[in-house]
């Protein structure tokens, strides 16, 4: 569930207060984010399509009913989003192997990886995100903030809206799971 | 729940942060004793921490939330989503321009009522006047109502009145309550209830005109007019207080009545009883004329109060032994002429008495007095003269008049008789009427003798009618003897059949029998084998016993014959000679008809009407349709018409067809006689391959010895002499292996989709239902260790 804060920005969004609408998209970014990456693996490709993912929502913004699904409603967008990229592109995205990230390459000199090495971790990525895409529902992204952004459960719960204490139990199994999928010895 | 679990549980949450504070120091405590979960806290970090670098190159550019804010339109409002303008119906706009139109006059008229009243109750005010004004046209049109009625009341009592006063009906007496008609509206009222009334109540009133006072019963008294003239006092002919004194009523009444009666002295007798049952009442003269038809008159004189009781009498009187003809009854005002005499004679005494008194003076010149005495006699004769009048005016008005004409009736009645005789010999017949007439004494008014038939047209006496009839009667056969009683004369019936007979008229014709259409036509339908030879047989045998009146014999083809013989014959020898015809052939129909000549028609002979018709034309009763496949078609047609031949049938048509490909059927109808058509159809099927069969019966045809049955055959040689080498047959060889071909995988089609169709339905929903139960076979086994 949303805190008061959230809804009443929701509100004010709907309403007509861009202010409001701005806060959302600091506030819930993160969470587009993760979820289009998720999908795609790709930064760039995901940058532009959170974007992309925004502008509709802004658009049929009067289309929110109810402001407490507000996670459900973006969500859905983020689905059809994702679902125009991959008709567009056909199947090769999701499907191509990781491109070698140039601007990675270039930009961290200073890590000292050699372009074998970012290769590597490319495949290594790869291989993350098919094992949390092959999690249930509930599980992915939790964990896929926690990793990709390093958030902390403070960060998690309030990109998901979660007020329970639900995320033990998610971060608990999930790491269990994704264990399991990775194999033992993927964390050397 | 183990300790250790509960820390391999909550690690997860540890390293984010999320662990509250003394769920944290707890956690640590047991990190640092348990080897163990130490281990495992520290691998699972180190999990992470490498899944953290993984992608920490692939975080977000922290400008990202500003560049997509920039790409989204600064709008300050939120873009609504477009507003579909939907296309209404005819209907709704028509019902929308509608509600806004109501809308607008229920807004006006609130309007109009809050603004020209402020208080608020305008529009209630407004209503209330209204209703108070159409309150007060509608009490106001009720009370016109109200008065009208009350009006129309007080006019009918008035007229009620009105009435009581013109009969003499002054006020209701309380022994009148029982009278019949108390409650009637009194226009609705019988409108002789006067009459009646006056006539039973008579003595309890006085009449107008008459009575010296207003309830002053029976006759007035007379003033005496040897006396000096009296001159009557007003209130002595007052009926009604009502009118002014000094008016006065004087009125005469006179009445006429009519009677037809059978006897006049009879019916006199019946007036002077209801004269004598009439007080006051006298007969002051009689007359009558004694003739065929006596009439005379009776002359009554009766105090007017008890006219109308006496008229009621001679009326219910005479009504025994006569008819009312007609009746009048009549009054004449005499008032006005009654007081001129009056006056006159008041001025005539004067001049009188001033003469005497001049003469008795006996002064002036004896010149004067002879004047004197001569003026003297002139009044006194006008004093007498008007004194007479007085005299006759005051007879009618005390005693009415009432004549009663008696008429005897004249009826005669006559008899006609009319006859239609038939005899055999008409010159012998007439001879005898004319003779009876002789021997009865009757009068012939006239003859006419024909060749064959005879009219005579006489009357005798009426006593004799009877004798007369059945010496007419036994002259031959009465064909119609109409007897018509007829009344002629004045009056109507007779009471009591007091009637003079007439002379009885007869008109007789004499028909003779052998001249007389017959009345009755038979019309004989009769078939037979052969007409031709059959015809002048009949003919010939019939011509000996009757009259041949009509014969012919039409040929229109060989099996089309007919004849035609219309004959007469005797009543005796009908049965007979039409039994012998029926034995010639067979009957098919006979009618009896009526010749419609009516009257003079006789029944001792009919006309037959005989139709002979050939055999041939009978209809089939029984027909089988059979359609035979054999080997031989001519063969077996020629084994089938020697059957029929053999068994007295014909072929009736034949029809044979032979195709390209040597197909060969023969379509063959054979006419046989009915008793042998079952056995004949059951060789057809013998050895043969019967392909269809069928009977039809036709039970309007005749079904005694001439009957037939019919069989219409089909043989059929199906089998081709050949391979058939047309193009149609290839064709058809063609499209028919294909069609097979069709139709056999068709077949496996339906059976392969009706065999597994539904296993492998079942196959695929349980694949189906398995992938949702186990969406990710997870081996949790392997994330326990």
């Amino acid at each position: 569930m949303p805190t008061e804060a959230e809804l009443s920005l929701v509100t004010r969004a709907l309403s007509g207060d861009r202010a409001a609408f701005d806060a959302l998209v600091r506030q819930l970014g993160n969470l587009t984010y993760a979820r289009l990456y998720l999908e795609t693996g790709d930064a760039h490709r995901t940058e532009d399509l959170v974007q992309e993912t925004w502008l509709r929502a802004y658009r049929c913004l009067a289309q929110l009913k109810k402001p407490e699904l507000l996670r459900s409603w973006l969500l859905s967008i983020v689905q059809n989003v994702l679902i125009d990229e991959f008709r567009q592109h056909g199947r090769k995205k999701r499907l191509a192997p990781p491109q070698i990230d140039m601007d990675v390459l270039l930009n961290q000199p200073s890590a000292g990886l050699t372009p074998p090495e970012s290769a590597t971790r490319a495949e290594d990525r790869e291989q993350v995100l098919d094992a949390l895409r092959g999690l249930p529902e509930e599980y992915r992204l939790p964990l896929t903030l926690r990793y990709l952004f390093e958030a902390d459960a403070e960060e998690i719960q309030q990109q998901l809206g979660l007020t329970n204490g639900s995320l033990r139990g998610l971060l608990h199994r999930g790491l269990k799971m994704l264990r399991a999928r990775l194999g033992p010895g993927f964390g050397e | 729940m183990s300790e250790h679990q509960w820390v391999q549980e909550s690690l997860g949450l540890f390293l984010a942060k999320g662990l509250p504070a003394g769920d944290a120091e707890r956690l640590r405590t047991h990190l640092q004793q348990c080897p163990e979960c130490a281990q495992f806290a520290r691998e699972t970090k180190a999990l992470e921490r490498r899944l953290t670098g993984l992608f920490a190159s692939q975080r977000p550019d922290a400008e990202l939330a500003d560049t997509v804010l920039a790409a989204i339109p600064q709008t300050v409002t939120t873009p609504k989503p477009k507003k579909v303008v939907r296309q209404r119906s005819r209907a709704f706009q028509v019902a929308s321009i509608f509600g806004v139109v109501v809308l607008m006059i229920v807004a006006g008229s609130v309007v109009t009522g809050t603004v020209l009243d402020p208080d608020g109750e305008g529009l209630n005010l407004q209503f209330l006047a209204a209703t108070r004004a159409m309150e007060t046209v509608a009490s106001a049109e009720l009370s016109e109502a109200r008065r009208a009625k009350r009006l129309y009341e007080e006019l009918s009592q008035s007229v009620k009145e009105k009435k009581q006063t013109a009969f003499p009906v002054p006020n209701r007496d309380p022994d009148l309550v029982d009278f019949p008609v108390p409650n009637v509206d009194p226009d609705r009222r019988d409108p002789d209830w006067g009459i009646k009334y006056s006539i039973d109540k008579i003595d309890k009133f006085s009449v107008p005109g008459v009575a010296t006072g207003p309830n002053t019963p029976g006759v007035p008294s007379l003033p005496d007019w040897s006396q000096p003239f009296p001159v009557p006092e007003p209130v002595a002919f007052q009926i009604d207080p009502a009118p002014a004194a000094g008016q006065r009523k004087l009125i005469i009444r006179t009445g006429t009545l009519q009677f037809d009666v059978d006897s006049y002295d009879v019916a006199l007798a019946f007036v002077e009883k209801a004269v004598a049952a009439v007080k006051g009442a006298s007969v002051l003269t009689k007359g009558k004329q004694v003739a065929e038809r006596s009439t005379g008159s009776v002359v009554i004189r009766v105090p007017p109060e008890t006219l109308d009781d006496l008229v009621d009498r001679i009326r219910r009187e005479l009504g025994k032994v006569g008819e009312l003809k007609s009746e009048k009854i009549g009054s004449e005002d005499v008032s006005k002429q009654y007081t001129d005499l009056e006056s006159r004679l008041k001025a005539a005494r004067v001049s009188e008495e001033r003469f005497l008194k001049m003469i008795k003076d006996a002064k002036g010149e004896i010149k004067d007095l002879v004047e004197a005495e001569k003026a003297l006699a002139g009044v006194r004769t006008k004093v007498e003269e008007i004194e007479g009048e007085l005299r006759y005016y005051a007879n009618q008005i005390g005693l009415s008049t009432l004549t009663v004409t008696l008429q005897e009736r004249d009826v005669t009645e006559t008899e006609r008789n009319t006859l239609n005789v038939e005899v055999a010999e008409l010159d012998e017949a007439t001879r005898k009427a004319h003779d009876a007439i002789a021997e009865l004494k009757g009068r012939l008014l006239s003859a006419n003798d024909g060749k064959t038939r005879t009219t005579l047209r006489f009357e005798v006496a009426p006593e004799l009618a009877g004798t007369m009839r059945d010496r007419l009667k036994a002259l031959g056969t009465v064909l119609l003897l109409d007897n018509e009683r007829k009344l002629a004369g004045t009056g109507l019936a007779p009471l009591g059949g007091k009637a003079k007979r007439g002379d009885a008229v007869f008109e007789v014709t004499l028909f003779a029998s052998a001249h007389l259409p017959a009345k009755q036509i038979i019309v004989m339908r009769l078939a037979v084998t052969d007409v031709v030879k059959t015809f002048p047989k009949i003919r010939d045998d019939i011509s000996k016993a009757t009259t041949i009146l009509h014969d012919q014999m039409k040929q229109a083809d060989r099996l089309n014959v007919t004849g035609e013989l219309h004959f007469e014959v005797r009543r005796a020898e009908e049965i007979k000679v039409l039994q012998r015809l029926a034995d010639l052939g067979e009957e098919l129909g006979r009618d009896v008809k009526s010749s419609g000549a009516g009257d003079s028609a006789t029944d001792s002979k009919v006309i037959v009407q005989l139709h002979l018709v050939s055999a041939a034309l009978i209809k089939p009763r029984k027909t089988y349709v059979i359609t035979v496949r054999v080997s031989d078609v001519d063969n077996e047609f020629k084994r089938i018409e020697g059957l029929t031949k053999s068994a007295g049938g014909a072929v009736s048509k034949e029809v044979k067809d032979h195709t390209d490909a040597g197909r060969v059927t023969n379509s063959a109808t054979f006419d046989v006689p009915l008793a042998q058509l079952e056995a004949i159809a059951e060789e057809v099927g013998r050895g043969n391959d019967v392909r269809s069969k069928s009977s039809t019966q036709d039970s309007e045809a005749p079904e005694g010895k001439l009957a037939k049955g019919r069989l219409e055959i089909t043989f059929r040689h199906d089998d081709l002499l050949g391979p058939d080498r047309s193009f149609g047959g290839q064709f058809g060889a063609g499209l028919s292996l294909a069609l097979q071909g069709l139709s056999l995988s068709l077949r496996w089609l339906v059976i392969a989709v009706v065999f597994f169709g539904p296993w492998l339905l079942l196959a695929i929903g349980g694949l189906w239902l398995y992938r949702r139960m186990f969406p990710t076979p997870v081996n949790e086994q392997a994330g326990e260790s």
